[in-house]
């Protein structure tokens, strides 16, 4: 019997993923979208096997875009040198090591391999502050909706106040006062963003808490964090799978944003926001120091948005 | 109608005291700080004490916060760090310069957002629709320093036609006003556009339009006098908290261009821990998103006839 149950719930499980992809493939919005998100994804992940040069060691100083990587053999790649690595066929004196395709940035680190690299930056950052300010979100909305009366309203005025302040605003006071680290960007994205979320998660819980089925569950004597988790959130997910897309994409415009104005991950790793940073003042001479990690940020978010956009016309549709 | 409006006026009124006690929470709490920070490093701890009593540091928690929020109230906002002027000074001046440049950008959205938006509405599922839908989406996934980046590299670095900085140097020049609007534009007109698209379509399927056009009004007629009245009501209100985004938006903008606007101001502020200017753009840009928000539930009473006659 129980092993009946196993398989029915395996079951289950496959045809939730074939369902869902069938949603995804619905539309060829989210098509594009989702291949976007996953080439970027599969990026990130094979960075150290794609990237041709380690991201963090100076080369050439200021090359153009494209040319040939001639170094020194005694040059340091991560953990072998150049002349171990590369072949010898460069001017006396160098090894030849490839090609710098984006060029290298101010002081010679190849523009590629940052990019490359810096796409874990954003899609560890983006997808995890994300996370966290759904965390606190579905929850105080999910508590606010349920509840309803005063503690839904003094909820919802703490939200209000948070969203108020213009979020560029708020970022920029919470991290000059508490300093800009990892962990300080997570905390604040969250508690910018929560706010948000708890109150559509909040209308959402509203219109669901007096159908049949929380009815019986609450006559059953289910627990209200059972109530709240197991009964309505799964009820109220479609909309809020939408929303975390077009999240997600704002987000990753957020940190960019942040990096730009020098607020964002301490240096040298790379992140494609402070890339732009610090090469912004070049960008007259060097364009292509600033421009490629605009458009690999534009896209990462552009993917996501197209998902969200195919994802809620499917939905509508349906 | 009075009810909700009042409702909305007492709620307005407790964030703005709520973000007050937040901003003395988080900035005044330190006085020592604050006194370190007014007196540079090499002060004695004498200096200090005497600077804390005569600027009445020294009074119970609760005086000093009422006093201070009398102060923001009479528009006294104390001396900047960096400038070492009053904030006054230079406060003012730098809310004029953001809002030409975020009037200017607001006015153009709006026309741009709501135009394609009706457009697309009023001809949904057509291949007019995928375009602008399409170029909406497009166009708010990039990013606002990036859109600069993008913007600059055309008109500034190959075309040559537009200057690549907007400091207003020689005094106010509308061409380097041009590509801080424009990067502020496409940014945000295209989440106009989907909203009026979204709100147009649905108002496109109403009976009531179906009725207008089995009466044999012409579509013209259809769009400009039956549709667009009840299509434009939901824009409005986003419209008008826009002024939120663009406080936020102008920051990177003007960071980029080197515009001298409050974006640039507050961006310096926190960069030098100047509390005091801090303090005043961080309320003033609250106080301006709250009556932004005010002015939308207004607005959204008066275009709502439903709203306006309960």
């Amino acid at each position: 019997m129980s092993d009946m149950t196993e398989t029915d719930f395996t079951l289950k499980r496959r045809s939730q993923l074939v369902e869902a992809i069938r949603f995804v493939g619905d539309s060829w919005l989210s098509i594009a979208g989702a291949g976007i998100v996953i080439s970027w994804i599969l990026v990130a992940v094979f960075a150290d096997v794609i990237a041709p040069f380690p991201p963090n060691i100076s080369l050439l100083p200021l090359q153009p875009a494209g040319t040939e990587a001639l170094l020194a053999p005694e040059t340091r790649l991560g953990s072998v040198t150049a002349g171990d690595l590369c072949a010898p066929s460069g001017p006396a004196g160098t090894v030849n090591c490839g090609t710098f395709w984006l060029g290298t940035d101010l002081i010679g680190r190849d523009v590629l391999s940052r990019i490359i690299h810096g796409s874990r930056t954003v899609l560890f950052y983006a997808p995890l502050a994300t996370l966290l300010a759904y965390a606190f979100g579905i929850a105080f909305g999910l508590y606010a909706g349920y509840r309803g009366g005063r503690v839904d309203e003094v909820v919802s005025f703490a939200a209000n106040v948070v969203l108020a302040f213009p979020v560029l605003v708020l970022y920029v006071i919470i991290i000059a006062r508490f300093g800009s680290s990892g962990l300080n960007i997570l905390l604040a994205i969250t508690f910018a963003s929560a706010p948000g979320i708890m109150r559509i998660v909040r209308g959402l819980t509203f219109a669901e808490r007096e159908r049949d089925y929380v009815q019986a569950a609450k006559t059953r004597g289910e627990p209200v964090w059972r109530v709240l988790f197991v009964e309505i959130l799964p009820n109220v997910r479609g909309p809020l799978i939408v929303d975390f897309c077009v999240r997600i994409g704002y987000t990753t415009m957020t940190i960019g944003a942040l990096g730009f104005l020098g607020l964002g991950l301490p240096p040298p790793n790379p992140d494609w926001g402070g890339m732009i940073n610090e090469s912004r003042q070049m960008a007259m001479v060097f364009p292509h120091l600033v421009i490629w990690p605009c458009v690999a940020l534009s896209s990462l978010v552009l993917g996501f948005n197209l998902l969200a956009d195919g994802l809620s016309e499917t939905a509508a549709r349906d | 109608m009075t009810a909700f409006l009042s409702r909305r006026l007492f709620i307005a009124m407790a964030t703005i005291l709520t973000v007050s006690i937040l901003l003395f929470v988080t900035l005044e709490l330190d006085a020592e700080a604050i006194a370190t920070r007014v007196l540079g490093p090499y002060s004695s701890d004498e200096q200090r004490a005497i600077w804390l009593e005569r600027n009445g540091y020294n009074e119970p928690l609760l005086l000093r916060y009422f006093d201070w929020l009398f102060g923001l109230f009479r528009g006294d906002f104390g001396q900047s760090f960096i400038y070492r002027r009053p904030v006054n000074e230079i406060l003012w001046d730098r809310l004029g310069n953001t809002a030409i440049l975020g009037g200017t950008a607001l006015l153009m959205i709006a026309i741009l957002g709501l135009f394609l938006g009706l457009l697309a509405g009023a001809n949904e599922g057509r291949l007019l629709d995928r375009i602008i839908s399409l170029t909406s989406v497009l166009t708010t996934s990039v990013p606002e320093f990036a859109t600069a980046v993008f913007v600059s590299a055309i008109f500034v670095f190959s075309l040559g036609w537009l200057p690549g900085t907007s400091g207003m140097a020689t005094g106010f020049d509308i061409k380097q006003l041009i590509l801080p609007v424009m990067v502020l534009v496409i940014y945000d007109f295209g989440y106009i556009a989907r909203l009026t698209r979204a709100s147009m379509a649905e108002v496109m399927r109403e009976n009531y339009i179906r009725t207008a056009r089995l009466k044999g009004v012409s579509r013209r007629g259809i769009i400009f006098r039956h549709a667009m009245r009840n299509a434009l009501i939901a824009p409005y209100t986003v419209l008008v908290l826009q002024i939120n985004w663009l406080l936020s938006g102008v920051i990177v903008v003007e960071f980029f261009f080197a515009y001298k606007g409050f974006g640039v101001l507050l961006l310096e502020a926190t960069l030098n821990q100047d509390i005091f200017l801090i303090q005043a753009c961080a309320f003033v840009a609250v106080l301006a998103a709250v009556l932004s928000q005010l002015v939308s539930d207004l607005g959204y009473v008066l275009l709502n006839p439903r709203i306006r006659v309960s």
